[in-house]
């Protein structure tokens, strides 16, 4: 850009004249009026200087020794058709003038020169080389520019479609000819945009036109489309309103982007996630209805072995009463156990309704929920801070403390046996720790403690089934969080988990 | 006063645990007759008056609720109990649409379950003499 004004500053003038005196002085005054100069004796020279040199303007004697000064001008045009010539004559005559002016001259001046004539001239002259040249740059940016737009417009492989305030196609881009399954644009051309529209969208179609014309861009609607042959694909148009100087719309611009992909890639997720809850419904069911099934025959043989211990238990030694004791046992374990099982089976699927829970009256009731255990062992429940309240399903939240706090006074060999409890606000989760001064895990049973039905200890040592740790965690995810432990034996564990705050 | 009652049940131990259980309430003297289908429940029917019948849901063959809507439908209006482990919320509702009385879930120890239905059929029995 600097170098175009400072070329535009100082037009470049060849000065061709004989006479070494008169070429002298031209020269001169144009320099000192601030145009750069060159000079040259003769047409040949001139001519060389020219097919070197770009020169806006030239001003050149007519009468030159060798080649005349008509042809100087002539061949000066041929290599810069831009170029003005000026021509200086001594022999002023109408015909010489008409002759000068018709080989492309701009003007002419009589010999004697007078400099603030020809000072004048060739101001106008160089004014208006220079508003050409402008011109002329002016034109390329623009063809540039539009040469630009049509590659983009071209190579986009979304679907640019231009039509007039009647919705009729103007123009298009290649995209949009692929999409429709025309085999050119000027198949597409004249036709209503309403067309490629499948008709159960076309009414709403021309509501939003009217729609885009109050609110000039309207963003990814969806809509199917159709192609010529009449099969029909899921698209997303983004129509706006091309408007000129004083704001009036002139037409609309429609991008339309094919999500025949998108929508495949989203049923088929639809359909795994469909395939995965059923699975999991599945389970469930299962679960539960195996459950119910095991707890029949159990209760029988409870209700028998109830039966035999207290109307027919002189007929049995004490061998045959120990028998019926461990018979006995067993049967509570397994109800346990499959207690357990339908607890598991219905995190996830029975939970309540969200409610706001204040986990330190939660935690009051837990508290009082486990008292006799708590004064058994002489042990304490300790809240470290205030605990936060959250919006979540109370029933599993409460059966998750109480899991971690009777675990933490269960496990625990010491005299007093101790359970912290705190919670604090990170940035997206609330944080917990439920923290024991009890015997604590081996690392490498750490792994395996969150599995259905692990249990590290005899049953004779410590009671349970071994389910609490799993269920703790399915309920942890349930609510979207994550659970883990630290822990050294001897030395106490502490479970940790999250929660999201929303 | 004797209580008649009919019991239905598949499962002959589900039978002999609910009669023996009965006799240890004591008070009331309850008269058992424990049949292993609704079929047969129905045969006995015809022939004896009971003051309250006692049936499971699940059987082979007919079920209890199909028993129920047998003997609604032929305006036997006998004060019925669905005694049931297998069921839940739908089967509970479609036996109250059906016209039975009580749903007792089979759930828990035999002695409480037992104590509940012996309870149960003393309030219906009652409730029917008042009426």
């Amino acid at each position: 850009m600097n170098e175009v004004s400072l070329e535009m500053k100082k037009p470049h003038i060849l000065v061709v004249e004989d006479d070494a005196e008169m070429r002298e002085t031209l020269s001169d005054i144009l320099v000192e009026n601030g145009y750069e100069v060159e000079t040259a004796g003769e047409g040949k020279e001139a001519l060389t200087l020219a097919g070197k040199e770009k020169f806006a303007i030239c001003l050149t004697d007519l009468k030159l020794p060798g080649i005349s000064g008509i042809k100087v001008l002539e061949e000066i045009k041929r290599i810069n058709p831009e170029a003005y010539a000026i021509i200086i004559t001594a022999f002023a005559s109408k015909e010489t003038a008409i002759e000068a002016l018709k080989a492309g001259a701009y003007s002419y001046i009589e010999k004697p020169v007078n400099m603030e004539e020809l000072l004048h001239i060739i101001k106008r002259a160089s004014a208006s080389y220079q508003l050409q040249e402008e011109k002329k740059r002016a034109e390329e940016e623009l063809r540039k520019n539009e040469e630009k737009l049509k590659n983009v417009f071209a190579s986009v492989t979304d679907g640019i479609t231009v039509t007039d305030l009647n919705a009729n196609i103007i123009d298009c881009n290649q995209a949009t000819v692929d999409m429709s399954g025309f085999s050119s644009r000027e198949e597409i051309l004249g036709r209503s945009a309403f067309e490629f529209i499948a008709p159960q969208d076309r009414q709403r179609a021309k509501e939003n036109t009217m729609k885009t014309l109050k609110q000039c861009f309207l963003k990814d609607l969806e809509y199917i489309c159709l192609t010529k042959d009449g099969y029909e694909f899921p698209v997303l148009m983004s129509p706006s309103v091309l408007r000129d100087a004083h704001g009036n719309p002139t037409a609309f611009v429609a991008v339309t982007k094919d999500i025949t992909e998108r929508k495949l890639a989203e049923g088929e997720l639809e359909k795994y996630l469909k395939e995965l809850e059923r699975a999991n419904r599945d389970m469930e069911d299962f679960t539960s209805t195996v459950s119910h099934d095991l707890k029949a025959p159990l209760r029988t043989i409870q209700a028998f072995s109830m039966l035999i211990m207290e109307d027919y238990s002189d007929s049995l030694d004490e061998t045959g009463r120990d028998y019926l004791n461990m018979v006995k046992e067993a049967v509570e374990r397994m109800n346990m156990l499959i207690e357990d099982l339908l607890t598991l089976s219905r995190v996830g699927r029975k939970f309540s309704e969200v409610e706001t829970v204040d986990l330190n009256e939660l935690l009051e009731e837990i508290k009082s929920d486990l008292s006799a255990r708590i004064e058994e062992r002489g042990g304490e429940v300790v809240e470290v801070g205030k605990l936060p309240t959250v919006s979540t399903q109370r029933v599993w939240l409460k059966e998750l403390f109480t899991n971690l706090i009777d675990n933490g006074l269960k496990f625990n060999k010491t005299n007093k046996p101790r359970v912290e409890v705190s919670g604090e606000e990170a940035d997206k989760n609330y944080l917990f720790r439920v923290k024991d001064n009890g015997i604590g895990i081996e690392e490498k049973y750490q792994a395996n403690i969150f599995n259905l039905f692990e249990r590290l200890h005899a049953q004779s040592e410590y009671e349970g089934t071994g389910a609490g740790l799993a269920i703790c965690k399915k309920i942890v995810e349930e609510l979207g969080g994550a659970m883990r432990v630290e822990s050294k034996t001897g030395e106490g564990s502490t479970f940790f988990f999250t929660m999201p705050r929303n | 006063m004797i209580i008649r009652v009919l019991h239905v049940d598949d499962e002959p131990a589900d039978l002999e645990i609910t009669r023996v259980f009965l006799k240890r309430e004591g008070k009331y003297d309850f008269e058992i007759v424990s049949v292993l289908s609704a079929e047969e429940a129905l045969k006995r029917l015809k022939e004896e008056r009971f003051d309250v019948i006692v049936s499971d849901y699940k059987m082979p063959g007919m079920s209890g609720l199909e028993l129920l809507e047998e003997l609604r439908c032929n305006g036997n209006e006998v004060p019925f109990i669905l005694f049931t482990g297998k069921g839940g919320e739908v089967v509970k509702k479609a036996a109250f649409n059906m016209g039975a009385d009580i749903y007792i879930a089979k759930n828990g120890g035999p002695a409480n379950q037992c104590s509940e239905l012996a309870r149960t059929m003393r309030e219906l029995v009652k409730e029917k003499i008042n009426y």
